[in-house]
């Protein structure tokens, strides 16, 4: 199963960085995804074609295929930050082509015949969608109303989806289809329908949806009108189609986070690139306090979201049964942070941040701020799929009772390995998913003693008391939790605890990951723990206290102007991108 | 779990379990009627699980609550497990 090796961080990510400099420089008008093509493409809402034949050339998809079933899967790390790679390029092209990561992901969960089926699928280049949700029942996938009937020599699928990524120009689709009339749970299968193996007149189309952000994708509907398959094309038991789908939404929450963290990237280069600047009659952004202090936090909310990332995505790995906690956690509040980041950072470019096109706005590269509002649009879809950010609440309510039950929280080095740069995985063990969690989140429960941990006379006074006041809301929100009743339609005052449960969590992953990484955050970040003491007292602010203390702010925004400057990303993990 | 429980009172304390979850009248519903006709979604059987391990002491996979959708299956479910 999996295995923590030690000094293969940078080797583990060696696939990441020959991506990355495949992908070439977007600044560069005829690298593989050059931005000024992006936007051109976004304005006229077409789709990216030949981005995503270049990226299938490349053969991304087979870091989709677990490594068992013949791809280059193991360390879920690798795929992540290769969408990441292309998100920071162009959203719709990492959405358009990473769907086949999510519409494959059933068929590793139910493992089996289906899974080697759906490897040859994906290994193709061949697109493959997810059709979870129908039109009028939203997140509501237990009224999926499209049928599968199940017989012993073919399985035949009525209905529709709506809205589907790729919907049309997919070769194959894993459809949710009731396949029982009585209704319950257990009433719900999966059915990986080939459009090579359906009868193409029984598979009808809805018109492209005209979106406000992906508005290059083939974002449309799809009809089933008696389309037959094979009876091996079940995925997983009959019946078991709604678990199969909530275990394999645990692995894909936490995989969208590298769609955020790419459009975040793209926000803060946007930002830095023009805080440099002379501008009119304000002069340079960064000599003006205000912006700096706008600009510090918002690299704080950036590497809040990276440490919700790699969290995550280590999660997957090392404690799969408590991603049904862990993966609401980090999707609520990943998507949220990433929305606040680019509110502020559009307050802060003021006008520039609604410039469209790839004309030339003063110093900068014609298409930075057309880029810049595509990734503010773009991005606001995380938050809606795969679970909208009220499911994630809801999950999160649900679990509290969990947390709360008295369980033995494991050494810290244990609950550490896993984010350790040296760590490794060879494979996400997808047979120890649960729909609920046991005790909730080990690293949630282990807050209390990661902030006795960071107060060890070598962390900055500010990093220690903001982890100290994070630390005692937790013990309150504890006490509060306990007074919840269970319900099935938690109130108002659940839902707003369990925003907090996650910002305390957030807290908990910069801690964790500062603990974990502290010798190994590369430079300039690296050089001090002042990016830990600005995202703790940025959490602790959304949480009620002061906001970011100037010279905190200031002190990160210094370093991320000098990671920038050396054409690094801002980040706090080494080496994923060419540079480093 | 104390052996001697019967299903009738496990079926007790599960109907007691829904009425307090949902809000809805004891006499609304009895054991056969489909957990799912009660306005209880599938999360809220997520939460029903909760409450079954620690009642009853057992380690269960939420799916009971689905393979068992009534109370009277359900009680059975649990008698089950806790004799293994
Ligand atoms: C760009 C894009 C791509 C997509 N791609 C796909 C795809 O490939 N495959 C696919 O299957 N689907 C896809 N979807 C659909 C997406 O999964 C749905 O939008 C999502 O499930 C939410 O459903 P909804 O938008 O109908 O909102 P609803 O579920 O109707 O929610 C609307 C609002 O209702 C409230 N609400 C919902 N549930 C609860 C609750 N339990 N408690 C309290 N309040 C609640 C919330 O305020 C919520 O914001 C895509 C959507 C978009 C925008």
């Amino acid at each position: 199963m999996t295995a923590v090796a030690t000094g293969v961080g940078a080797g583990t990510l060696a696939p990441v960085r020959a991506f990355d400099a495949f992908l070439g420089d977007p600044a560069d008008d005829d690298a593989v995804i050059s931005t000024s093509r992006s936007v051109l493409l976004d304005e006229r809402s077409a789709f990216p074609d030949d981005e995503i034949t270049a990226v299938t050339a490349f053969g991304l998809q087979r870091w989709y295929i677990p490594a068992a079933h013949g791809g280059a899967l193991t360390d879920a790390l690798v795929p992540l930050l290769m969408i990441r790679h292309l998100a920071r390029r162009d959203f719709t092209v990492a959405a358009a082509h990473g769907k086949t990561f999510l519409g494959a992901i059933c068929a590793w969960v139910a493992d089996g015949s289906i899974a080697t089926r759906m490897a040859g699928l994906v290994e193709t280049g061949g697109p493959v969608s997810w059709g979870l949700t129908e039109r009028g029942r939203g997140s509501d996938l237990s009224r999926s109303a499209t049928t599968a009937q199940l017989g012993a020599d073919a399985v035949r699928v009525d209905g529709g989806k709506w809205p589907i990524n790729n919907a049309v120009r997919c070769r194959a689709m894993t459809v949710l289809a009731r396949s029982d009339e009585r209704g319950g749970p257990r009433s719900l299968s999966l059915v990986l329908v080939d459009k090579d193996e359906a009868e193409p007149a029984t598979i009808g189309y809805e018109p492209k949806v005209a979106s406000h952000g992906l508005r290059g994708a083939n974002l449309a509907g799809i009809r089933f009108e008696g389309s037959v398959v094979g009876p091996d094309t079940v995925v997983g038991p009959e019946g078991h189609g709604l678990e199969i789908v909530l275990k394999s939404l645990q692995l894909t929450r936490p995989f969208t986070t590298g769609l955020s963290m790419g459009a975040v990237d793209r926000a803060l280069q946007t930002a830095l690139d023009a805080a440099a600047v002379p501008d009119g009659a304000h002069g340079r952004l960064l000599d003006s306090p205000t912006a700096r202090r706008s600009l510090g936090v918002a690299v704080a909310d950036a590497l809040l979201v990276e440490c919700l990332m790699l969290v995550g995505v280590r999660s997957a790995h090392a404690v799969p049964a408590e991603m049904a906690l862990v993966s609401a956690l980090v999707k609520f509040l990943g998507p949220d942070t990433a929305d606040l980041l680019f509110r502020d950072l559009t307050r802060l470019l003021g006008a520039r941040a609604l410039v469209v096109g790839t004309e030339t706005s003063g110093a900068l590269h014609p298409s930075a701020f057309g880029a810049f509002q595509k990734a503010a649009r773009d991005s606001r879809v995380v938050g809606i799929f795969d679970g909208n950010s009220v499911v994630n609440l809801n999950m999160i309510v649900n679990e509290l009772p969990n947390q709360l039950r008295p369980a033995p929280t494991p050494p810290l080095a244990e609950v550490l390995a896993p984010l350790r740069a040296d760590a490794h995985f060879d494979a996400l063990d997808t047979t120890a998913l649960r729909l609920v969690t046991r005790h909730g989140s080990r690293l949630l429960r282990s807050l209390p003693a990661f902030v006795d941990a960071v107060d060890d006379g070598r962390t900055s006074r500010a990093a220690v008391d903001a982890a100290r006041w994070i630390g005692r809301e937790y013990t309150a929100l504890l006490v509060e939790a306990e007074t919840l009743p269970r319900q099935s339609q938690p109130d108002p005052l659940a839902f707003h605890l369990a925003e907090r449960f996650a910002l305390v969590f957030g807290g908990a992953c910069a801690l964790a990951v500062h603990l974990a990484r502290a010798d190994s955050v590369p430079g300039p970040l690296g050089d001090s723990d002042v990016w830990l003491a600005a995202v703790l007292q940025r959490v602790a602010n959304r949480l009620g206290a002061d906001p970011v203390q100037a010279p905190v702010a200031d002190a990160l925004l210094d370093a991320a102007v000098r990671a920038h400057a050396a054409g690094s990303a801002v980040t706090l993990l080494g080496s994923w991108t060419a540079r480093s | 779990m104390p052996v001697q429980l019967t299903a009738t009172e496990i079926e007790q304390w599960l109907v007691g379990r829904v009425v307090a979850y949902g809000k809805i009248q004891a006499d609304a519903f009895t054991i056969d009627t489909p957990l799912a006709e009660l306005g209880l979604d599938s999360v809220y059987a997520l939460t029903l699980c909760g409450d079954i391990e620690d009642e009853f002491q057992l380690e269960v996979d939420p799916t009971i609550v689905w393979d068992h959708p009534t109370i009277r299956e359900l009680a059975e479910g649990i008698r089950q497990r806790a004799e293994e």
